[in-house]
């Protein structure tokens, strides 16, 4: 082979060379660029949404605020497809730990609610059916022979007796269910479960205020006629049943 | 209902001789058990929806006793060991028929009063079914306290667990600690004899663990102690039903399974027994013909 043509033959594959090089180095940073384009845009919703919820959750007061504009260098080959603002975005929205603190604008921030409170576990029952099971609620109203009082997680441990009356439940999302019980027991424990037991409990849908008003007549009038301890007992005790209806229906 | 047609034994004077059981008892053989099969696979099927429907009442019961019970694992109440009187009460029914139900219950009570006995404590016995009573009041008679009949029939509610607990308590014993002595349901197939603590007011007031709950004065405890132990009364009720019940079902189904084999097996010796004497009568023909 005459050696002109082989070094010719050679520079020509070592500049087409270059050129594949080059223009593969170029494709993967156009490629590249996409991504982190199509990332950053990501990002900023996902710093847009953190940013939401903190206002929203804690009353911390302070806005995160992109970095002033300084002209980073550009690779030449990056000039096209992106303009320069998005790039700065894009190198902010990555560096964010090592450029948030010198971008904020704020510096108050109160502390969260205390995030380790424990859930209270609610157990609703009555002998023939379950109204919640292990649930964790808000709040729950109960009438006892002591008084009615609320009872939140984290409440002491106490164990209390239940008069005829309204339960109120408080869930989480905010909806209250009532229902009334005749009697019953209520336990506290320290670990914040709450067993509320009713020997009869029904919705307060389900009572009719007529009917508890004709009973109470009718209770009423029974008192005057009952002759010994035990039955004075019982209709004394019908008579608070049907006022305590009474009042919780009207 | 369980009659039973015994072979004919002959004895005649020089000896013991024992007929080959002719067609007509095994006709009657095969009758009765054919019988008890009906019976059994009707019991079966009764047995199995009232298994049923115990089972579905049993999940909200379930979750009111282990509520009701709840406070004596987390608050960790024990009876002191200088507390001597004890009160057992076994939960069973008055029916039989259902496998081990009820000698189950007998025999972890004549364990416990047992080992009471022999650590110088006083037990008392509350009995609710009249088998426990016919188990137990031959051997332990002087510890039974109470008997309760007329369980099983119905499913049991509210109101007879706190009728027994009345009445208990109307007793006048007045016992420190106790147990309530159940079958507790694991499946159809399988039950558990299961123990469940009872205390008195005095005991859970002066338990140490008691000192975290607050607010609670004598009566607010004396009110919801008794609560508790119609709770715990009426958990042990519905378990029990429940075991009992699937017991009985497989108990039957067993039975009519026996029955069945049994009439195939008879009905193979009647079969038998019909051609042997068919056989006889032709060759009596014969050779009286042959005879002649």
């Amino acid at each position: 082979m005459p050696p002109y043509t082989s070094t010719k033959y050679r520079m020509q594959v070592c500049v087409c060379a270059r050129e594949c090089v080059a223009v593969w180095i170029s494709a993967y940073l156009i490629v590249m660029d996409v991504i982190h384009k199509r990332a950053s845009s990501k990002e900023r919703e996902k710093i847009a949404q953190r940013a939401d919820e903190r206002k929203s959750n804690a009353e911390c007061v302070y806005e995160w605020k992109p970095p002033p504009d300084t002209p980073t260098p550009l690779h030449p080959a990056r000039k096209a497809p992106c303009d320069v603002g998005d790039s700065n975005k894009m190198m902010a929205a990555r560096f964010l730990l090592r450029r948030a603190a010198p971008a904020l604008r704020q510096v108050r921030c109160y502390a969260e609610a205390a995030s380790g409170a424990p859930q209270m576990s609610f157990t609703f029952a009555s002998p023939n059916e379950v109204f919640f099971k292990g649930v964790s609620v808000k709040q729950v109203d109960v009438p006892t022979l002591t008084g009615a009082f609320g009872i939140l997680p984290a409440h002491v441990p106490t164990l209390q007796v239940l008069r005829p009356g309204v339960v109120t439940v408080f869930s989480d999302d905010g909806t209250s269910a009532k229902y009334f019980v005749s009697s019953g027991s209520i336990t506290v424990n320290a670990d914040s479960s709450v067993q509320l037991l009713a020997e009869e409990a029904v919705p307060l849908e389900n009572l009719d205020l007529a009917t508890a008003k004709a009973n109470l007549e009718k209770a009423q009038s029974e008192m005057g006629s009952a002759s010994d301890e035990a039955s004075r007992a019982e209709v004394q005790i019908s008579i608070e049943a049907n006022e305590a209806i009474v009042k919780a229906l009207e | 209902m369980f009659c039973r047609a015994s072979a004919v034994v002959f004895l005649p004077q020089c000896g013991q001789v024992r007929n080959m059981a002719t067609l007509k008892d095994i006709t009657i053989r095969l009758k009765s058990v054919k019988n008890i099969q009906k019976i059994t696979k009707s019991m079966k099927m009764v047995a199995a929806a009232k298994y049923a429907r115990a089972e579905r009442a049993l999940k909200p019961a379930r979750v009111y006793g282990t509520g009701a019970l709840s406070l004596y694992e987390k608050a960790d109440i024990k009876a002191t060991d200088d507390k001597n009187k004890h009160l057992l009460i076994g939960v069973s029914s008055d029916r039989g028929l259902c496998g081990a139900i009820h000698s189950s219950v007998a025999k972890a009570m004549k364990n416990e009063i047992a080992k009471l006995s022999g650590a110088g404590k006083e037990v008392m016995v509350v009995n609710v079914g009249d088998k426990l009573r016919g188990l137990l009041y031959r051997t332990h008679g002087k510890h039974i306290l109470m008997n309760c009949k007329e369980v099983g029939r119905k499913p049991p509610t509210f109101t007879d667990a706190s009728a027994i607990a009345i009445e208990l308590l109307d007793s006048g014993y007045e016992f420190d600690q106790g147990s309530i002595i159940y079958n507790r349901f694991r499946s159809v197939i399988s039950y558990k004899t299961d123990e469940k603590p009872l205390f008195s007011v005095d005991t859970v007031a002066n338990s140490e663990n008691m000192g975290i709950y607050d607010d609670i004065d004598a009566d607010v405890l004396r009110n919801y102690q008794e609560f508790a132990l119609v709770n715990i009364i009426y958990f042990g009720l519905k378990e029990s039903t429940t075991s009992e019940q699937s017991a009985r079902m497989t108990a039957m189904d067993s039975a009519s399974k026996n029955a069945s084999e049994m009439i195939d097996k008879l009905t193979l010796t009647f079969n038998r027994t019909r051609q042997a004497v068919i056989t006889k009568e032709l060759i009596e023909i014969i050779s009286g013909a042959a005879a002649l």
